[in-house]
């Protein structure tokens, strides 16, 4: 570990193939922030070479906004009186039917934490209908026993995203005021849990503006490569969310700027070149343009955080506000005026 | 009778004990690990209670340098 | 600097290993060893020539040495485990080489054999070192069968390439949890700093020192490289790469 008051040699942890998790914290100090322009070139290279010049697209849907928490930071509160939502199957079809239209072959199912609301049997039936449709599905679900996870893998799910919202226990505990997210340790373990029941992909993620931001990003990064290196058969995927003001949201959090963000998704890239980062419509369109080609390799597009809010039928109010609005085919254009081609399919389960 | 001793065919008296074999032969026992017919035999004593028989098979081995 | 290498609760003074084979005499062998300071060397079993007279190798291994048995000449697990029980048998510790060739040209080892024999020796209570052909799988496999290392080849035997795979071998030390010993191909001490630079826990070296025209010298000299490039290895130092192409600016909307 470099000694306190010691300078980082930012420009030799570059020249490394695999970094330490001491060349990790360097490159998220404030010594690297002069060396930006380097870590963005070795970044790009790096994601060019491992996914080439292609990103991924999907869409998320919500099934339910049912939720028993009550955390600070999230739109869907329990103490939140906004319309809540589960969608009946005549809904779910209407709903992938819009999703499935705009060309999006992958798709990221979505609950509250309710199992009364949205229990397993309910998410099993709707992805039993939905991979009819979709080549690839994935959740973003309250926290599973191993057991759940292989039950979903069997219904034909392959992929699993759970964040951690916070790396730093006491400030977990703070924002999860009430519900069964309180339980640090069982959502922390949730994603090992999924590698463990044969999921093909899981993904990570700490909520940007909660905590200390360097420290949630090395404690992401650790995570991550620990579940790389535990389970290498499974993909292991990031995610950076940056917290945003919405309505129903009480925590008011850290603006984390646009330098910092970069600087943070950089050092990730140069720590795990082989990791599957995702940008999503929290962002707006002319930062994510910037991020293709800076280490990104997934997005989302033509989004909805609504219950029901693909179709013109009764919707809810979304988790968060969507920055980014555009049309599956404006990200489409985008992303080969980049120089880039977007992947629609990119894979299925046999 | 017939014995094959490190692959190669030997005529020795009938009733032969193991040790007795060696000692003609001028093997230090101590330097050398004895196989017989497919059996590891350790110890010294063991080669005193075998009595050779027709067609036995002996491998005497011992170290060599290598890598 | 603490940085000791412990094999199986064994502490090893040395991390540069000595293979004994094709020297031209013992008594080079003996001045190789103890010039160069090694703890563990290996030797072979063959079968002796009852006509000639017997030189016995470990009179000129010096006392301390951890002798440690080469199934060289195995061309099978069975035969492999076949020469395991044999050695110890001659009294030789419980630590055993596996060397498992088929291949006479190349002489390169049968992963698949290697893992066979090292399941069935790992089991018996072996300090299992097995040579292998550098892939992650097979020693993954090794290391769940309860190997005390895993030993992948540099280059083939005998042909002093130096570190062919060192790609291999850097993920290898990245993936696993135990003690990566670079073994074969070894032909310059430079090729053995090389070895310890990514990494390698030790290295094995024997017909380069065995067939130089100063074994002791050359064997010392090895044992200064492993030396110099563990120390290198332990200062951060890695080995370098070339920068990437510079293209057009990528950060500059964020000021």
């Amino acid at each position: 570990m470099p000694e306190e008051g010691r300078p980082c040699d930012i420009p030799g942890v570059l020249e490394k193939e695999t970094l330490s998790e001491a060349d990790f914290l360097s490159l998220l100090s404030e010594s690297a922030l002069p060396f930006l322009e380097s870590m963005a070139q070795k970044a790009r290279e790096l994601t060019i070479r491992h996914f080439g010049r292609v990103i991924s697209l999907y869409a998320p849907l919500y099934l339910s906004n049912y939720c028993d928490n009550e955390c600070l930071y999230c739109g869907f509160n329990r103490k939140n009186m906004i319309r809540r939502k589960t969608l009946s199957l005549e809904e779910l079809k209407r709903e992938a039917g819009q999703i499935r239209g705009m060309g999006i072959q992958h798709l990221l199912l979505l609950t509250g934490d309710s199992r009364s609301h949205s229990p397993l049997s309910y998410i099993q039936e709707c992805v039993g209908f939905l991979k009819t449709i979709f080549s690839s599905i994935s959740v973003e679900i309250y926290p599973l026993e191993t057991e759940e996870y292989r039950q979903l893998a069997a219904c034909g799910v392959d992929g699993l995203t759970l964040y951690q919202e916070t790396y730093d226990e006491k400030l977990y505990a703070a924002l999860h005021v009430s519900g069964p997210k309180r339980d640090y340790r069982f959502r922390l373990e949730g994603p090992e849990r999924g590698c463990r029941a044969g999921l093909r992909q899981v993904n990570i993620g700490a909520l940007l503006g909660l905590g200390d931001l360097r420290r949630e990003i090395f404690f992401l990064g650790r995570h991550a490569r620990w579940l790389q290196h535990c389970y290498p058969d499974v993909e292991t995927g990031i995610s950076l969310p940056r917290l945003k003001r919405h309505e129903g949201i009480v925590f008011e959090g850290r603006t984390v700027s646009d330098r910092e963000f970069v600087q943070m998704m950089l050092a990730l890239r140069l720590f795990l070149p082989q990791g599957p980062l995702a940008i999503s419509t929290r962002e707006p369109y002319d930062f994510r343009r910037r991020l293709i080609g800076l280490g990104v390799t997934r997005m989302s597009a033509g989004s909805s955080t609504q219950v029901g809010g693909y179709g013109s039928g009764e919707k809810t109010e979304g988790q968060f506000e969507i920055q980014d609005k555009s049309s599956v085919e404006d990200i489409k254009r985008m992303i080969a005026e980049k120089g880039y081609q977007a992947v629609l399919k990119d894979w299925q389960p046999l | 009778m017939r014995v094959c001793l490190n692959g190669k065919e030997m005529d020795v008296a009938a009733g032969t004990s193991l040790s007795d074999f060696l000692k003609t032969m001028k093997i230090d026992g101590q330097r050398v690990v004895v196989e017989y017919n497919g059996r590891i035999l350790a110890a010294s004593r063991l080669w005193e209670a075998v009595c050779l028989t027709e067609n036995d098979r002996v491998e005497l081995l011992s170290f060599v340098g290598g890598g | 600097m603490n940085d000791p290498l412990i094999i199986a609760g064994t502490q090893i003074r040395s991390r540069f290993f000595l293979g004994t084979g094709k020297f031209s005499s013992y008594p080079l062998m003996r001045d190789s060893i103890e010039a160069s300071g090694a703890h563990v060397v290996t030797v072979a079993l063959r079968r002796i020539d009852p006509t000639q007279e017997q030189e016995n190798i470990l009179g000129f291994i010096p006392k301390g040495c951890l002798v440690m048995v080469n199934t060289s000449g195995a061309r099978n697990a069975e035969e492999a485990v076949r020469i395991a029980h044999l050695g110890r048998a001659m009294g030789c510790g419980p630590w055993v080489k596996i060397e498992v060739i088929a291949d006479q040209r190349y002489l390169l080892p049968d992963n698949a054999e290697t893992i066979k024999a090292a399941r069935q020796l790992a089991s018996e209570g072996f300090v299992v070192m097995p040579y292998m052909n550098p892939d992650l799988s097979d020693a993954k496999r090794l290391q769940d069968a309860g190997v005390a290392s895993v030993m992948p080849l540099g280059a083939p035997i005998g042909t002093n390439k130096g570190v062919l795979t060192r790609d291999m071998i850097r993920i290898l030390v990245e993936s696993l949890n135990v003690p990566v010993i670079v073994d074969a191909g070894i032909g310059r001490p430079s090729h053995a700093a090389e070895a310890m630079e990514l990494g390698a826990a030790a290295v094995l070296s024997n017909t380069a020192v065995a067939v130089s025209p100063d074994p002791a010298a050359t064997a010392r000299a090895f044992a200064l490289a492993v030396e110099a490039g563990r120390l290198a290895y332990r200062a951060g130092i890695s080995p370098s790469r070339d920068n990437p192409e510079a293209s057009s600016p990528l950060t500059g909307f964020l000021h």
